[in-house]
């Protein structure tokens, strides 16, 4: 039987521009839902397995919709049985779903990950230090694990000191995060910030400029991509 | 950055799964997912990832705890 594969939802009733095919090599087209449209494609099987291939077409599909409209992204691999089930769903969080375009238009999502450079150096010494202490293998593990999580107390302030300039920095640029404050000391620092498309440049080079001043730690950005993490939420920010 | 690999490409498709898979807009609860030929299944609000057989045995025994509105996050 042949099903949906849904990609997003997505604030127009068409897609003016050609989109990259879909899974299978399907042409994605809209399924219109009053004002709203879903993004979907045919599909002759009941999974899509989660591949490096299959998350980036999936991821594909969005970014080429984000260009043009407000998207909000579905989780990868679902799947409707049929057009009634899917606008079924879709009239029944109507309400929801066109506050989060509204809240959502315009912005994405950008990953960023702190770490020490030391961290990958960790481990061998922990194993050197073992041979002259004599420490057994299960302690060594859970000492290496440790400082593997929570790097060196020099890292720690490092990160810490980086983390802060960096959220300080771009902070007037920031609509909403998800910034870890639970667990902190956990390494590589991750979070993920919701910025306007026209902020990204500014937001990158912001991030750059803290991180080449700071020579024990690793800063890295990814994205932009479509807001999965901030679909749902309530456009407050969310700390972790 | 546009291209999405600024940090590496391992590190961006790092980023991708863990927003793609346990992220975004659930319309119904679940989504059906494969790996290695597994079907898998994502239940609701709680990231229950289970085989389709399994997670239908708990469904019937009501054990699975299915969300009353969807586009949550984990």
């Amino acid at each position: 039987m042949t099903k949906l594969y849904v990609y997003g939802i997505v604030g127009a009733i068409s897609f003016d521009d050609p989109l990259p095919n879909g899974h299978d090599e399907a042409s994605v087209f809209a399924l219109v839902s009053g004002d709203l449209a879903v993004a979907v494609s045919f599909l002759e099987r009941s999974a899509v397995e989660a591949s490096a291939v299959n998350v980036w077409l999936h991821d594909n599909v969005l970014s080429a919709l984000m260009t043009r409209h407000a998207v909000l992204p579905m989780r990868f691999g679902t799947i409707a049985v049929g057009a009634a089930q899917l606008l079924e769903g879709i009239v029944k969080r109507r309400g929801q779903l066109m506050k989060d375009l509204a809240r959502l238009d315009g912005k994405v999502e950008i990953a960023l990950h702190i770490s020490g450079k030391d961290r990958e150096k960790v481990e061998q010494r922990v194993a050197g230090q073992n041979a002259d202490q004599g420490i057994t293998q299960g302690a060594a593990y859970l000492q290496g694990r440790r400082k593997n999580l929570y790097g060196s107390d020099k890292t720690q302030l490092s990160v810490q000191n980086v983390r802060r300039a960096i959220r300080s920095g771009i902070n007037p640029l920031m609509e909403e995060a998800i910034w870890p404050i639970n667990a902190p000391q956990a390494l590589p620092f991750k979070a993920s910030c919701l910025v306007n498309r026209n902020d990204v440049a500014r937001f990158v080079q912001i991030v750059d400029d803290i991180a080449a001043h700071s020579l024990d730690t690793r800063v890295t950005c990814t994205g932009p991509w479509a807001p999965y993490s901030f679909v749902g939420q309530s456009g407050v920010e969310g700390e972790t | 950055m546009t291209n999405k690999v600024q940090g590496g490409q391992d590190l961006a498709l790092a980023d991708l799964l863990d927003r793609a898979l346990s992220t975004g807009v659930v319309i119904w609860g679940e989504a059906t997912i494969s790996l290695a030929g597994v079907d898998l299944v994502y239940v609701g609000l709680k990231v229950l990832v289970a085989s389709v057989d399994a997670a239908q045995r708990m469904k019937d025994a009501s054990l699975v705890d299915r969300p009353t509105d969807g586009g949550q996050r984990i």
